[in-house]
């Protein structure tokens, strides 16, 4: 059951400029630097994988419809040094998202900062997914 | 203007902002630069490269040379920078004057970063990226030398991105010669090293073209040599140079350097870029289908866009199929090769690649058999990019298409 989500679009000094640098992939090639948004959902699927982690978000649109959103992340060695672990994160949990959408308009997030219930707040992003925000 | 520089002063904008969200263990928001987003395993900061914490003076092996690696049981491993584009990082010639590509690269590289975004560049795949690349892109991902001085070789750990590792020899063992690196060519070259000092000079040839220099797109030719010299200047820094000699894309020798910070308490990690790779996908699904980026193919083809094996048609008119099949090389200074190899081959006399179209002109053998193409190259990018045109073989005309082969 999906109890708090939202979908916010957040307008603001990320949106000014802004291409990319990358790293692992392009981030020009697949999202849209212009475009960031936040999203607050309840974790549905984690996936500790190279060369990055994934995390899926139900989350409620305004219109009352809930969809699963796909944000990539840094690569889970680097999440786990900065202190995203399976005990801080798991299914069900849930959470706030910031990142960038895809430049295809499908559900798909280059994220940059996780906050968790408690308020606490990781950078998920790049130097491995180089997205704009490092 | 330059997007890079724009988007690096995006970077620092923002850094600043999240740094502002971020515990008690990040860094002041008004002192941020990119090593103060690493985290050690126990979530300490990482001493920036050459910073105050030298740690004491560079450590040496009981024989003497510097100790490139660790010096206790426990942890540590070099903690590269990241940079996409070896401009920034470019010390000869001077940054103002820029990297010295030919037109072609020159060309190439643009249409990679501004045409294409990257979205080509051969790492995202999780193939390997060449020569001081590791030490220049990595991010978190360390970089750890393994000297075994008694059997005169050193192997050099790379998490990133393909968890690659790389034998370089000190037993005074040459290259081996051209013809046999030609025919095995590999993605991280030939490597032999020497010790100049406290220096470590490693000089490595024998590089396919299944690779870019930086991220950005700077291309490079199989005739690639990179001397990499390495100085542990203390215990907390190493300096890297690298000097890129490719008299094939490039008209001279350029040198770029940074300093690596020392992770004492970082180790690598397994890093299985294979695993779950899903650039790859979204890259097939963006393209719709089969370009060639990212397979396994004999034949790399991120050099000279005219370079490779050429098949396809060129018709007079409806209902009529000629085949056609050219086969090109870049020597550096011309593009050369034969139309149709074999029994009726036809060696190309002329071939002009203009950078600024990526037309390129051919012309071939002579009297009634000489052949002209006026072509035009589509997804130049692409291993399987194709080159079209019209075709005149005496007073016969008609239109062509080839397609790289890959």
């Amino acid at each position: 059951m999906v109890k708090t989500a939202a979908v916010v679009v957040v307008i603001g000094i990320l949106s000014t400029t802004a291409t990319s640098v990358s790293a692992h992939h392009s981030f020009a090639a697949e999202f849209d630097s212009t475009k960031p948004i936040t999203l607050r959902g309840t974790v549905t699927k984690i996936e500790r994988t190279n060369p990055h982690g994934w995390i899926y978000l139900d989350v409620k649109e305004p219109n009352g419809t809930v969809n699963n959103w796909a944000i990539e992340t840094n690569a889970p060695a680097a999440l786990a040094r900065r202190g995203v672990t399976k005990e801080s994160l798991s299914i069900g949990t849930e959470v706030k998202i910031e990142g960038f959408r895809a430049k295809d308009g499908t559900r798909m997030v280059n994220g940059t900062t996780l906050t968790l219930p408690d308020g606490r707040d990781f950078p998920v992003g790049s130097p491995t997914t180089d997205s704009p925000s490092k | 203007m330059n997007r890079h520089w724009n988007a690096r002063s995006l970077t620092t904008v923002t850094i600043v902002v999240l740094s502002c969200c971020l515990q008690a263990r990040s860094v002041a928001a008004q002192a941020v630069d990119e090593s103060s987003l690493r985290f050690s395993a126990d979530g300490g900061k990482v001493p920036a490269p050459g910073g105050k914490d030298s740690g004491g003076p560079a450590p040496r092996l009981s024989d003497g040379t510097p100790n490139l690696g660790r010096t206790e049981i426990g942890k540590g491993v070099w903690l590269p920078k990241e940079f996409t584009n070896f401009l920034d990082v470019l010390v000869d010639p001077p940054k103002a004057q820029g990297i010295p590509f030919q037109p072609w690269a020159k060309a190439l590289r643009e249409y990679r970063f501004n045409v294409t975004a990257a979205s080509e560049e051969p790492g995202s795949f999780c193939l390997p990226v060449p020569g001081p690349q590791p030490f220049m892109r990595g991010g978190v991902h360390p970089i750890e030398f393994i000297q075994l001085p008694e059997q005169k070789r050193i192997l050099q750990l790379m998490e990133f991105p393909a968890h690659m590792w790389r034998e370089i020899f000190l037993d005074g063992r040459p290259h081996p010669p051209k013809a046999v690196l030609e025919e095995s060519a590999t993605f991280m070259g030939h490597s032999i090293g020497r010790w100049e000092g406290d220096t470590l000079v490693v000089d490595t040839i024998g590089f396919n073209e299944g690779t870019w220099i930086d991220k950005d797109g700077d291309p490079h030719t199989n005739q690639l040599h990179v001397i990499e010299k390495f100085t542990r200047t203390s215990m907390n820094n190493l300096h890297i140079e690298a000097t890129i000699d490719d008299p094939g894309a490039y008209t001279r020798p350029w040198v770029v350097a940074q300093d690596l910070a020392w992770g004492a308490d970082w180790a690598t990690k397994e890093y299985m870029c294979q695993s779950n790779n899903r650039y790859q996908e979204g890259y097939v699904r963006r393209t719709g289908g089969a370009t060639g980026t990212g397979n396994a193919g004999a034949e790399w083809g991120h050099g000279h866009p005219a370079k490779g094996i050429f098949l396809g048609d060129w018709t007079p008119g409806a209902g009529t199929q000629n085949r056609l099949l050219i086969e090109m090389d870049w020597n550096g200074k011309a593009i050369v090769g034969t139309i149709n190899p074999g029994p009726r081959a036809v060696p190309i006399t002329k071939a002009e690649l203009n950078p600024d179209t990526w037309a390129l002109h051919i012309e071939g053998g002579a009297g009634a058999t000489l052949v002209v193409l006026d072509g035009k190259f589509e997804n130049v990018t692409w291993l399987g990019r194709s080159l079209v045109g019209t075709y005149t073989q005496g007073n016969q005309k008609g239109t062509f298409k080839i397609t790289r082969q890959y």
